[in-house]
């Protein structure tokens, strides 16, 4: 493994709102090389968007870091000053969103918000920047492109305004780009382009990319390893192969378990997982997941279980792996 | 790898001591306790708990109440009448006795004060501004009631029928939208002062004699606002019932056989209850405006009655000497339409689903 | 582009046709018609009324010939303020006053108010945001009349700080205008608010942030480009406020403009010289919506100018 380009160490976020503090990430560290994909999965309110939005600080109040590292190229982007971020911010690492349909500002051109996203960091001048945003919007795909430059988003499809999302991200040639759900809110086809945009355009400029997704196909497709996040804290991590062949986590399981599958012809119907998610405003005491899982034991209830590593790449946390290891569980450490 | 030694996050395993049974599975009941039971609250409750939680609505609410208490009982306590004229008690300011009055007090009788002063004819102000108050009052929310009939019966049917009807029904709402309101106010009301007057003099029907005490002008404001200030919450109402219209449980009481006025009356209405109750509470306060605009510029209501409007309108020639005339209904009216504006905008807050947090 | 344009004028001229007739039919309704209120008008006059307005033809004709002589700018003659001198005469001579106080009260509202709700959205939850709050619902809540003869009473007449009558000299436009502009600012500052607020929350505001724009270019450009939008669409109503709060508050400190007149001439039951000034005002009023429609469009890109009004 190459030298990390970002570290999350014990990243926790809380949100302060009135019926009282919503622990939003709980604690969660991992590491991301440059040229990787990692996949952060989970589900609605897991934490995993909220943990991305604290990487590039765009939590809106009341949300706050309330503690934690989270080091770029070794330097801890949490002791910025809000200028340097905001340098930081499209520069280095770059975002895209869910929702195209309402990301890009409707009365701009499609031409204006690009070519804005460079000259915010570069001292270019106006022809330059029109001569790289063509450019970047012919490498994202996109045809008849100087016509494209003159329209609003309105008369954009929403697959061709992901790909203005992606080439407004990647015009500075970050070193890290950020993706939020980039492909729910698209028709499956779309979907599939848009992936493969994504994957083709890592490969070319060898940033990292966090994907995040609750899709497990999405990240089965692209992503390099997955870390499985549920209720704020990180229940498993490890290679893509690690999570789908030999999954650990009764959570990970949960999840493959209720999604369909072409390569199983014999089993017929979807189990899904039952119960609701948890209450982020009220966890259990102990593994968030104890209410709902399925092998719950009395000490799930009571403590969180640490990190039990289960290969170099592998680890997970779950009494249950803990249990199987006995009293020679190969290492742990706290989280 | 290292265990990170600035970590606050104590080791686990030391500080935990395993209990025999740790390691076997935790029995239902036990996991049942971690899940939280939320108590469902009806829609209603959901709102009352909202509003009371919003505490200038319910200042307002509480200011309007006693501005009822003020309008409507306060006459019955007050010993003088709208109309008596005190002999000898002309122009008195606020608080303040005649000679006779005076005279009486030395004998030992007592004289109600007149808090408020007493006009040029000797009639008691503070009585007049309960009258007044009433009357904008009365006319606020008939007028109101007025729009919500019209309103929601077009609305609905409008948005319910849909196709060509609505397009039709809207566009009339459009025409009516593009009229200036206010210019056709005082079109019709001067235009119907005479016939209404006429008509109100002579018909000998209850409900003409009622509304003659009101006089013409309040008439033709009852007239203005059915003809032009239902187009607002028609339209609200029918963007609600479009909206509604194409929802599950709409198509399953139609599947039923149901029938239309039964699917507006039971499924589609008390949906948008919300949004009517909020629009016609925001009426008040602008028919309430109206009147006295109208009123002030001598065009309301007509002698006798008097409403904030006329006091005001009425005191301003003689506002040098006698300036309290002119600030206790202005006052009034500000208060009454500042609280119905801060109510409905609480209201709205408690009301609206789409405001929900 | 222009077909829009011209298109909204058609809808424009509909607008101001449907209001001469409503206007003529609902005068005609009067007792012995709009032209003859005078209790018992002279031969002469009424020789001249019927050669003037065709008293005598059926009522369709009578609209027709008034409606007809309306577009051609003929309003006809007042009976009774101004004996038999032209509508439009008197339009001209009054106007211009009203005018002058409107567009002043029109600009500060509009400068005043704008600034005041972005102040109040940036600052929300904190003590200006409260205050200005106060100070808008009041604004809104407080009828213009009663703020008017106020501040006539305090400043003008307790406190000697202005002149109450007239406007003769610049401090004179002073009170009137603060009074005209004081119900549009605070509903403004109120809209603007609520509008910025919620262009604060758009998502394309947090894929600026996403981009590294700077703080001046995400408030102006990203920000409050997108927040004015709602409040152009209140231009056209702000534009019939101010002109009917015109009526009161030129009453109240004297302004002989057009608004005082035509209170007077409601008053005085001059029909002609009402049915004038109400068909006057409405034309400005329409026309006023046209030009606020089509600067919507320019502002806002997603309205398509093809399709209708919708």
């Amino acid at each position: 493994m190459s030298k990390a380009l970002l570290k999350v160490s014990d990243l926790r976020v809380s949100f302060f709102t009135p019926a009282g503090e919503v622990k939003a990430v709980g604690g969660i560290s991992y590491e991301l090389s440059e040229n990787e994909i990692l996949g952060i999965v989970g589900e609605s309110g897991s934490g995993k968007s909220v943990e991305a939005y604290s990487i590039i600080q765009l939590l809106q109040p009341p949300g706050r870091v309330i503690g934690g590292t989270i080091e770029f190229d070794g330097e801890n982007l949490l002791e910025y000053s809000k200028t340097r971020m905001r340098q930081f911010r499209g520069d280095k690492v770059s975002m895209i969103f869910q929702n195209p349909m309402t990301c890009l500002n409707p009365v701009y051109t499609v031409g204006d918000q690009l070519t804005e996203a460079l000259t915010c960091h570069r001292s270019v001048s106006s022809a330059d920047a029109r001569t790289r945003s063509i450019e970047m919007l012919e490498r994202v795909g996109i045809n008849n492109v100087e016509k494209r430059m003159k329209q609003y988003p309105h008369e954009l499809s929403g697959g061709m305004r992901q790909r203005i999302m992606i080439a407004i991200a990647l015009i500075c040639s970050p070193r890290l780009l950020i993706a939020d759900e980039p492909t729910t809110a698209l028709d499956v086809t779309i979907q599939a382009q848009i992936l493969e945009l994504i994957k083709e355009l890592q490969k070319d400029t060898g940033m990292a990319v966090i994907f995040i997704t609750h899709n497990l196909g999405v990240v089965a497709e692209i992503c390099d390893r997955v870390a499985v996040m549920y209720g704020g804290k990180i229940a498993e991590q490890g290679t893509a192969d690690d999570i789908f062949y030999s999954p650990a986590h009764p959570y990970t399981r949960g999840l493959l378990r209720s999604m369909p599958r072409l390569d199983e012809v014999r089993r017929d119907r979807l189990i899904p997982i039952k119960g609701s998610p948890v209450d982020m405003l009220n966890p259990p005491a102990g593994c968030p997941l104890s209410p709902r899982c399925d092998e719950c034991m009395k000490i799930c209830l009571r403590a969180d279980p640490s990190k039990t590593k289960l290969s170099a790449t592998h680890n997970v946390h779950c009494w249950n792996q803990r249990a199987a290891a006995g009293e020679k569980y190969v290492m742990t450490e706290a989280r | 790898m290292k265990k990170n030694p600035i970590s606050i996050q104590p080791n686990v395993d030391k500080i935990l001591e395993y209990l025999p049974d740790d390691f076997t599975l935790a029995a239902d009941s036990e996991k049942e306790n971690f899940i939280e039971l939320r108590k469902s609250t009806s829609y209603w409750q959901d709102a009352w708990r909202r509003l009371k939680r919003n505490g200038v609505a319910m200042v307002a609410l509480g200011v309007l109440l006693l501005t009822f208490l003020f309008a409507f009982l306060g006459p019955v306590v007050i010993p003088y009448t709208n109309v008596q004229q005190v002999r000898g008690s002309e122009n008195l300011y606020p608080l303040s006795y005649s000679a006779q009055e005076l005279a009486k007090l030395d004998a030992g009788e007592s004289v109600f004060p007149h808090l408020f002063g007493t006009d040029q004819f000797g009639r008691d102000l503070l009585v007049r501004n309960m009258h007044a108050t009433r009357i904008s009052l009365i006319i606020g929310v008939t007028a109101s009631l007025i729009v919500l009939v019209i309103g929601t019966l077009y609305g609905s049917i409008s948005g319910y029928a849909g196709g060509k009807v609505d397009f039709v029904m809207m566009r009339i709402v459009d025409m009516v939208y593009a009229l200036p309101e206010i210019l056709v106010v005082l079109l019709l009301s001067s235009i119907l002062k005479v016939p209404l007057q006429n008509l109100l003099n002579s018909s000998s029907s209850a409900l003409i004699r009622g509304l003659s005490q009101f006089g013409s002008g309040v008439v033709s404001i009852f007239i203005v606002f059915g003809l032009l200030f239902w187009v607002g919450s028609s339209r609200i109402i029918r963007g609600q019932i479009l909206s509604l219209k194409r929802r599950e449980f709409v198509t399953a009481a139609k599947a039923l056989g149901a029938s239309s006025p039964r699917i507006i009356r039971k499924h589609l209405l008390p949906n948008c209850i919300g949004q009517i109750i909020v629009t016609t509470m925001m009426q008040i306060p602008s028919a309430i405006f109206l009147e006295s605009f109208l009123s002030f510029l001598g065009l309301g209501v007509s002698a006798p009655v008097a409403t904030l409007g006329s006091l005001c309108s009425d005191a301003l020639g003689g506002m040098r000497t006698y300036p309290s005339r002119l600030i206790i209904p202005s006052i009034i009216l500000s208060i009454i339409i500042l609280c119905f504006n801060l109510f409905g905008d609480g209201l709205r807050d408690a009301l609206d689903p789409r405001m929900k947090r | 582009m222009v077909r829009y344009i011209l298109k909204r004028l058609l809808v424009a001229l509909l607008t101001i046709f449907v209001i001469s007739c409503v206007t003529f039919l609902l005068m005609n309704a009067i007792p012995g018609g709009p032209f003859l209120s005078e209790k018992a008008p002279s031969q002469a006059t009424l020789d001249a009324m019927n050669a003037k307005y065709g008293l005598d033809k059926p009522v369709p004709v009578q609209l027709f010939n008034y409606v007809k002589s309306v577009f051609q700018g003929d309003f006809g003659v007042s009976l009774r303020m101004q004996r038999n001198r032209p509508i439009l005469d008197i339009i001209k001579e009054m106007f211009p006053v009203s005018a002058k106080l409107g567009i002043f009260a029109l600009l500060s509202a509009i400068i005043l108010g704008i600034p005041m709700g972005c102040v109040a959205a940036y600052r929300q939850g904190k003590v200006t945001d409260s205050i200005l709050r106060v100070v808008t619902t009041l604004g809104i809540a407080v009828p213009g009349f009663v703020l008017a003869a106020l501040l006539q009473y305090f400043l003008c007449v307790k406190l000697g700080l202005f002149p109450s009558m007239g406007i003769a000299k610049p401090i004179q436009y002073v009170l009137p205008v603060f009074c005209l502009s004081f119900y549009p600012m605070c509903y403004i500052g109120r809209l603007m608010r609520s509008s910025m607020l919620d262009a604060i929350n758009q998502e394309y505001v947090r894929t600026a942030r996403a981009k590294g724009v700077r703080p001046f270019a995400l408030i102006f450009k990203h920000t409050l480009r997108n927040a004015v939008i709602p409040v152009i669409t209140y231009l056209g109503p702000l534009t019939a406020y101010t002109l009917t709060g015109g009526f009161v508050v030129e009453s109240v400190f004297s302004i002989p403009g057009l608004g005082r007149y035509f209170v007077q001439s409601i008053l005085n039951r001059d029909y002609p010289l009402i049915m004038g000034t109400t068909i006057f005002l409405a034309v400005l009023i329409v026309m006023m919506n046209v030009v606020v429609d089509i600067a919507y469009k320019f502002v806002d890109p997603r309205i398509d100018f093809g399709k209708g009004n919708d």
